[in-house]
């Protein structure tokens, strides 16, 4: 098939153009100022092969106990859970119309103004793509298990929640040999509808070399409530940004993440919250342990539109940094164009607190053991947010499982 | 048990401790008085082993061997429990789960085997019972978000979990009121055993009537000026600490 019979053939084209005209982000953009940048320079050419196929085992390691599994490996569906109550599991490239062609139209206007090429890879590079539709009370959670098996892949993720619909969705991003993902979703959560996201980047200790490039779109209509908990270890590059428009009221929107690095790996935040419409609320918080030579940062902005009176907004970041040679950057940003607005935002950079190190020594803890529990303690409040039991467990096995015994 | 001899401590270059001797046995219960600034929590601090107070000269033995060069935990796995005048909060970290690290990292340094969370759950059962704290507070973040007395509380649960040898309690009784008091000596009695010694350093006479030292000390000026029986501590309380300070000459 060529770009002239495959619609998405030629979108993935024309992202391509797209990511080629904008050319790579340099530090000089404000959106990348404080992200070392080198490693996307890489020549795709360089990584390695994918896998022709990846063995059940390296599927099923992966797999949470007791939640049903949608398997993507680079890019594509390769398994889906057979029946999930009030759930519609479709391959992009099973979409039907009208709904193909309004995803393709929505790509091609994303695309026309999209000014991250990172973002643009995310449809280049993607090879299949998945469309998530809840429609009831699918109360029971999905894993979304996301594999990368090495190259350059892309991956996009369109999820729906219907009006009064609820989906607990726990993804997990794997890669099992040096690659580049970039991966996108796009959630659209309608009237009174529920989203729950735990997300895990699971391989970063494994294999520091991956790069993993996230974009999560949001769109929350009247009463839509999303939480979304990240935690990610980090990697030659981990950028997780989120671009999210509150666009009714009585909407509440909660992003938590927690990044854990050490060694050379380098991770990054960046959120866009624009609360559209007033008397909704949104809250983030953020926190980052960093050691060794680890680079983080956190870039978030809260827009509050002109009419959005009613706004409760509310911005957190607060790193450790448990060496000299860690670097950590936080830029908290407030954007208030209404009148009536609560909005509030912070950051703190510290150091474990010696006089806490101090009092669980008194108490019989080693050196290193007190600061695992202190720094466990510091993460707390990112990773009670998850709420599937497995997820929580993965992330305190993967981000603190190295700190605690 | 505890032999401190002639100590001398600095905190930040400021002389506190200025020739403090004082000897503990097992199975007794010493009571440490002073008015403010005399120089008590510098004592449990350095008995501690608080990186920020720096020995200068002296001695200070547990058992007869040298504690100077051991490291806090080091301390705290032969058997030495300070039970702090402000403990710590430690945000996000669970009350059990520290109590069980606590208690496994001393069993580990004793050649014993850890316990298991089931393992250690009747046992926490049982002394939190003991010392009468609703089993609530065993899911409750390490003393984040507790009260001035609930902290105290807590202090006294540490200890009867991890069981130390010598107990030495900065000013445990400030904050408690007359039921928690009662409940918290309670708890300080129980644990009074030949084996074991216990160090009140408190301002107030109301802790060593539902605890009786068998020794009390006034500490002023940086060193123990008298010393003498329960009678002693009574006499602070009617006439304070002025007296003594000046008949002691410091």
């Amino acid at each position: 098939m060529t770009p002239e019979t495959d619609p998405w053939l030629a979108v993935r084209t024309a992202a391509r153009a797209r990511a080629q005209a904008l050319g790579l982000p340099t530090t000089a953009r404000e959106d990348w100022r404080y992200v070392d940048v080198r490693p996307l320079a890489a020549d795709p050419a360089t990584w390695a092969a994918p896998a022709a196929a990846v063995a059940a085992a390296d599927i099923d390691r992966h797999r949470l106990p007791g939640v049903p599994t949608l398997v993507l490996v680079d890019g594509k569906v390769v398994e889906a859970p057979s029946q999930h109550d009030g759930l519609a599991i479709t391959p992009l490239g099973k979409l039907d119309e009208p709904r193909r062609s309004a995803l393709l139209a929505r790509w091609s206007a994303a695309l026309a103004v999209e000014d991250d090429p990172t973002a643009c890879w995310s449809i280049a590079d993607c090879a299949g793509g998945v469309h998530v539709a809840a429609r009831g009370e699918a109360l029971a959670p999905l894993q979304v298990l996301v594999i990368a098996s090495g190259g350059v892949q892309g991956c996009r993720v369109v999820i729906e929640v219907a009006p009064g619909a609820a989906l607990e969705l726990v993804i997990t991003h794997v890669e099992l040999a040096p690659a580049r993902l970039s991966i996108a979703c796009e959630v659209e959560v309608g009237a009174g509808g529920r989203l729950h996201v735990d997300e895990v980047q699971a391989s970063g200790h494994a294999l520091p070399a991956a790069q993993h490039l996230a974009f999560a779109q949001l769109t929350l209509a009247r009463d839509a409530q999303v939480a979304w908990t990240s935690a990610a270890q980090g990697g030659t590059l981990v950028r997780l940004r989120t671009a999210a428009v509150i666009a009714g009221p009585g909407a509440m929107l909660e992003l938590a993440g927690l990044l854990q690095l050490a060694g050379q790996r380098q991770a990054h935040v960046h959120t866009r919250v624009r609360h559209a419409a007033g008397n909704a609320a949104s809250r983030q918080l953020f926190k980052t342990i960093v050691d060794g030579h680890a680079v983080a940062s956190f870039d978030g902005l809260v827009a509050v539109e002109v009419g959005a009176d009613g706004t409760d907004a509310q911005q957190r970041n607060h790193n450790l940094l448990l060496a000299p040679t860690a670097r950590v950057d936080s830029r908290p940003q407030l954007d208030i164009l209404a009148d009536d607005v609560k909005a509030s935002h912070g950051a703190t950079v510290g150091r474990p607190d010696p006089e806490e190190l101090f009092y669980l020594r008194s108490r019989g803890l080693g050196a290193e053991q007190a600061l695992a529990v202190l720094n466990r303690g510091f993460a707390n409040a990112v990773i009670e947010r998850m709420r599937n039991p497995a997820a929580r467990a993965l992330a305190e096995r993967i981000l603190l499982g190295t700190l605690v015994g | 048990m505890l032999t401190i001899t002639d100590l001398h401590v600095s905190t930040n270059d400021q002389p506190i401790l200025k020739g403090l001797s004082l000897t503990v046995r097992a199975g007794e219960v010493h009571a440490i008085m002073g008015p403010n600034g005399s120089g008590k929590s510098t004592l449990t601090k350095t008995i501690a082993g608080h990186p920020a107070y720096t020995i200068t000269s002296g001695s200070l033995l547990f058992q007869g061997s040298d504690l100077t060069a051991l490291e806090p935990e080091a301390r705290a796995h032969q058997g030495i429990f300070i039970g702090f005048q402000y403990p710590v909060e430690v945000p996000g970290v669970n009350n059990a789960d520290f109590l069980r690290l606590a208690l496994n990292a001393k069993r580990k340094a004793q050649g014993q085997a850890e316990l298991g969370a089931k393992e250690f759950a009747p046992l926490l059962a049982e002394r939190m019972r003991a010392v009468e704290i609703d089993p609530a507070f065993k899911d409750r973040q390490l003393n984040a978000g507790l009260s001035g007395g609930q902290k105290k509380r807590n202090e006294i649960l540490q200890m009867v979990v991890l069981e130390p040898l010598l107990a030495i309690l900065d000013e445990t009784d400030s904050g408690l009121d007359i039921d928690a008091l009662r409940v918290v000596a309670a708890g300080i009695n129980a644990y009074r055993r030949a084996d074991r010694a216990i160090v009140l350093i408190t301002h107030y006479e109301r802790l060593l009537d539902l605890v009786r030292p068998d020794v009390v000390h006034v500490l002023a000026g940086g060193r123990i000026v008298t010393s003498g029986g329960p009678e002693l501590a009574a006499q602070i309380e009617r006439t304070g600490y002025d007296d003594l300070v000046k008949a002691a000459g410091a």
